[in-house]
């Protein structure tokens, strides 16, 4: 019988984790969590970190007030510090029909569940809670961020699980997620977003207007960007019955163009409402994809 | 169009090839799972119908480009630059063939000659055309229409071999129309060999227009196609008769006196040898030429007898073999007389005594008859008839006409009154006299030095033609030849060829009224050479031009006088017999002028019908009236292959733009802001 815990392993690459291992996966914007940790909380605490100066008034902790201005000034002020709290973190997943598309032996799906399970394994390694929501046309499986080693385990055999089918329902799960998440948190989007744009560019709003940290890995395959077939096809629709013949070289170019305004179209939707985009092709190396989005997180966190 | 290799005309549904490969293409889909559908939906909407026209536009270009291909392959040919684009073969081709005498020079650095030459492109020509249309050959020596069952063996055939005759274009394309309209050919092209020769094409003559409408108002289409054989040629010098007098004075022996014309192509300033041979005995003589023009007379002893006989002079053999011959003949002594037609005592008179003749006795004059109806009888042993008063007319005309015809001399003098409205005879009608000035007399201008009756002696003395006194003339109307002429153009003396004879015509009289011919200086030898020139008439020989034999002496049974020869006398110049008459057959003169007509010329008179004119020597290997257009096609094929190159790898989202843009869409990434 199968070791579920080995075949939950194989997710994990040590290779990958190692080099994960030396950048934490950090908030941009400050975060709410149960315990303190190494992210920014919106309150303030007692960590070293110096967050502000305040005027003094009655009732305040002596301890806190700054005797050198005093002595410079004659007033009285308080210094006042960060907070530092924990990352609660969740993991959506597309698991639409368009995610089991491949043009080599990685679907975008996969690929998915790769970026995912490396994540999970980094957010709860680093002492924060990561959850799982996988949708379809619904919710189909929703996992709440906790972390312990054991959640962990729970996530990754989620992901063992996940099948591509049906069509999208993501717009409305992250809108479901907004409201559901009572503390801030990081929303990890993992979708090639093959739906209305209007409506997930609203959900992402909606998610930043509870002050979620939203990050969208916008996963595509080679072949659905170049489009590079050279003879009539039958194309068939993986999330429906629909299927169309047609010359490939007559649409290319029409093709392209549609896709390249989606594309830009998300992206500016994502930035006007703070997202952290990324697109990413399934022929990349995980690692560097995830590597990277280490880096420029911190990057951003260390510039604000 | 014709083609070369025409078995491979049957892959041209090949062309279609593309076509079949895209429509299996399309048929022969495979499925494709696809996550993006949306997109490929809205493309299809967008786009399909510029992308359709493209994909069309390539289809047709690719199917053409086979098409052109597989016609390159079997090697089109067409007449110049597509100058018969994509015309079939003609039903029937006239091949009118310029056989005179100039077409046998031959060309330079070749040992063809130009008729030679002329044949071999046509049997080139004619070679796709081969058991697909009637081949018809129309010569110019006997203008006949000879069917050719086997064009690759036109250069053997008999009606193309070489001759000494002249060419009247003119009138061989008036021959082609009529067989033509008589044979009601099919779709008809003509192809015309010829080098050209001003003297054939007769390019102002008024003959081209008519006959050019007469092709026009023909029911089928006809095409010309003008082979131009006019390339520079060897070194030719031509030699031509230009006068052959019989001497004899009296008791001592006869005496031929030859004038001929030699000319060169190029003068190269040496001297020619020649062979001159009589009665078949042959003896060599060497011609001083110097420049590219000359007129040799020479003397030939014929010894003390009476027989009539030939001769001819020949050159070596240079650029053209056909004219370094001319022949002659000469007849016996026979008696011959003058005749004086006169109302007029005086100069009747004077006439009978300047046309007499020695005898034993003394000087005895001819013999002077009043005009009437029988003063032209009994002329058996006349060789000139002096004529003195208004115009023959009616019986006495054509009496005077017919002895001119058969070699005899006619010799006119005016009235001395003027007549009455006549016919013309020969052309000429006497019109008003005129008086010259008080104390002056009409000037003498020129005269004809070189031959005639006025020509300078055989010892080179002139005639004092310039010192007669004329003081009272007739004016002429005339379309004869000016032999003298006053200095104010007025004709002295007239000459109309009629026949194998003359027919001249002295415009003013032997009285002390009119002139001072009564004195003899000029009359006396311009009789007495008339008369000689009209004991031709007497004769048994005759002068005749190559391809200008009637009809009755052909049929009369002509033979070479040279046993074995195989001449003959509708073609060939030469030596002929027929019982006891001789005849020198000679080229026509018109084939001595060198002038070619230029291909701007000649292309104005073919108006309003189709026709090419091939003139330049092309390189070897290729025909000149048939060119291969093969080049066309290959050039249109790959011009088809560039256009489709360029459609398919020009504007956006083409297969070169896609590999250009690393697959299209680069992936966007952004930096967590």
């Amino acid at each position: 019988m199968d070791d579920p815990q080995a075949t939950s392993r194989s997710l994990i690459d040590p290779a990958i984790t190692a080099r994960m291992a030396v950048q934490p996966l950090v908030a941009r914007f400050p975060m709410e969590g149960t315990v303190s940790g190494m992210h920014r909380s919106p309150h303030r605490g007692s960590s070293v970190e110096f967050a502000e100066y305040r005027q003094y008034v009655p009732g305040d902790d002596l301890r806190r007030l700054d005797w050198r201005v005093l002595g410079r000034t004659d007033r009285y002020y308080l210094k006042e510090f960060e907070a530092e709290t924990n990352l609660r973190c969740y993991f959506v997943i597309d698991c639409s029909g368009s995610m089991k598309f491949s043009s080599h032996e990685v679907t975008k799906l996969d690929y998915a569940i790769k970026l995912i399970a490396h994540l999970a394994y980094q957010v709860i390694g680093q002492g924060d809670a990561a959850g799982l929501v996988s949708v379809g046309p619904r919710i189909i499986t929703e996992i709440p961020p906790k972390r312990s080693p054991s959640h962990l385990q729970l996530i990754l055999d989620q992901l063992q699980q996940v099948k591509a089918k049906g069509e999208t329902g993501l717009s409305d799960t992250l809108h479901e997620l907004a409201e559901k998440a009572k503390r801030r948190a990081l929303v990890l989007v993992f979708s090639d977003c093959f739906t209305d744009l209007e409506p997930l560019i609203n959900s992402f709003q909606h998610l930043r207007f509870q002050k979620h940290d939203v990050g969208l890995f916008h996963i595509l395959d080679p072949q659905e960007m170049s489009f590079d077939f050279d003879r009539p096809i039958r194309f068939a629709d993986l999330e429906s019955s629909f299927s169309m013949v047609t010359e490939p070289s007559m649409v290319r170019e029409a093709y392209l163009e549609q896709f390249r305004q989606f594309q830009s179209g998300l992206q500016k939707g994502c930035h006007e409402c703070n997202g952290d985009y990324r697109s990413v092709m399934t022929h990349q190396p995980a690692g560097q994809v995830l590597g990277d989005f280490l880096v420029d997180r911190a990057k951003a966190l260390s510039i604000r | 169009m014709t083609f070369l290799q025409p078995l491979l005309l049957y892959a041209l549904p090949l062309a279609l090839l593309p076509v079949i490969i895209h429509l299996l293409n399309r048929l022969r889909h495979r499925t494709q799972a696809w996550g993006a559908m949306r997109f490929l939906v809205a493309a299809s909407r967008s786009s399909v119908n510029r992308a359709r026209l493209k994909q069309f536009l390539i289809l047709l270009l690719r199917t053409l480009a086979v098409l052109m291909l597989i016609l390159f392959l079997a090697r089109p040919l067409t007449g110049g630059w597509m100058g018969w684009a994509f015309a079939s073969a003609p039903d029937t081709v006239l091949i009118l063939l310029d056989r005179s005498a100039s077409m046998d020079t031959r060309l330079a650095g070749t040992s063809l000659t130009r008729r030679e030459q002329a044949l071999q492109r046509i049997q080139q020509a004619a070679e796709p055309y081969q058991g697909v249309s009637n081949f018809v050959l129309i010569e110019s020596a006997g203008a006949t229409a000879q069917s050719l069952a086997q064009i690759d063996r036109i250069a053997d055939h008999a009606l193309a071999s070489s001759t000494d005759t002249t060419t009247d274009m003119p009138s061989l394309l008036q021959r082609s129309v009529q067989w033509l309209s008589d044979n009601q050919a099919g779709t008809t092209e003509i192809w015309i060999a010829s080098d050209l020769q001003r003297s054939n094409w007769y390019p102002s003559d008024d003959r081209w227009q008519s006959t050019m409408q007469q092709f026009e108002a023909l029911p089928q289409t006809v095409r010309f196609r003008l082979l131009a054989v006019n390339e520079q040629t060897e070194v030719d010098t031509s030699l031509q008769l230009a006068d052959v007098a019989l001497l004899r004075k009296q008791g001592q022996e006869r005496s031929l006196r030859i004038t001929a014309d030699f000319t060169q192509s190029s003068g190269t300033g040496e001297n020619l040898n020649a062979i001159r041979t009589i009665n078949g005995l042959s003896s060599s003589v060497e011609i001083p030429m110097q420049g590219s023009a000359l007129r040799w007379q020479d003397l030939w002893s014929l010894g003390s007898g009476n027989e009539q006989g030939w001769g001819s002079l020949t050159l070596a053999a240079d650029g053209n073999l056909n004219n370094n011959a001319l022949y002659f003949v000469f007849g016996q002594d026979r008696p011959n007389q003058a005749l004086v037609i006169s109302d007029q005592a005086y100069d009747g008179s004077v006439l009978a005594l300047a046309s007499g003749q020695a005898t034993a006795s003394g000087w005895q004059a001819s013999e002077i008859r009043r005009p009437g109806p029988s003063a032209l009888s009994n002329l058996e042993e006349v060789s000139l008839i002096i004529w003195q008063g208004p115009l023959a007319q009616d019986q006495a005309a054509s009496t005077l006409q017919s002895f001119a015809s058969e070699g005899g001399v006619v010799l006119c003098f005016p009235p001395s009154k003027s007549q009455e409205q006549v016919t013309p005879f020969a052309g000429v009608r006497w019109v008003e006299s005129e008086m010259a000035s008080t104390d002056q007399s009409f000037a003498i201008g020129r005269w004809d030095q070189e031959t005639g009756l006025l020509s300078d002696t055989a010892e080179g003395f002139r005639l004092t033609v310039d010192q007669l006194e004329v003081i009272q003339r007739r004016r002429i109307q005339h379309t004869g030849k000016v032999i003298a002429a006053f200095a104010d153009g007025e004709p002295l003396l007239i000459q109309q060829i009629i026949g194998q004879g003359s027919i001249y015509f002295m415009t003013t009289l032997p009285h002390p009224n009119w002139s001072g011919l009564d004195q003899g200086t000029v009359l006396l030898p311009l009789i007495q050479r008339a008369r000689l020139q009209g004991a031709r008439r007497l004769e048994q020989t005759y002068f005749w031009t190559c391809g200008d034999v009637s009809q009755p002496e052909l049929e009369a049974g002509w033979l070479p006088v040279e046993e074995g020869s195989e001449k003959s006398i509708t073609e060939q110049a030469g030596v002929y017999r027929q019982g006891d008459r001789l005849a020198a057959v000679n080229i026509p003169s018109a084939e001595f002028l060198p002038e070619l007509a230029s291909g701007e010329e000649i292309q104005a008179l073919f108006k309003n019908v189709s026709m090419q004119l091939f003139e330049e020597t092309t390189t070897r290997g290729e025909t000149d009236l048939q060119s291969e257009v093969w080049r066309v096609f290959l050039g249109c094929m790959l011009a088809f292959l560039l256009i489709e190159s360029w459609l398919m790898i020009s504007g956006p989202g083409s297969t070169a733009h896609l590999a250009a843009s690393q697959g299209g869409l680069r992936p966007q990434t952004r930096s967590a802001a």
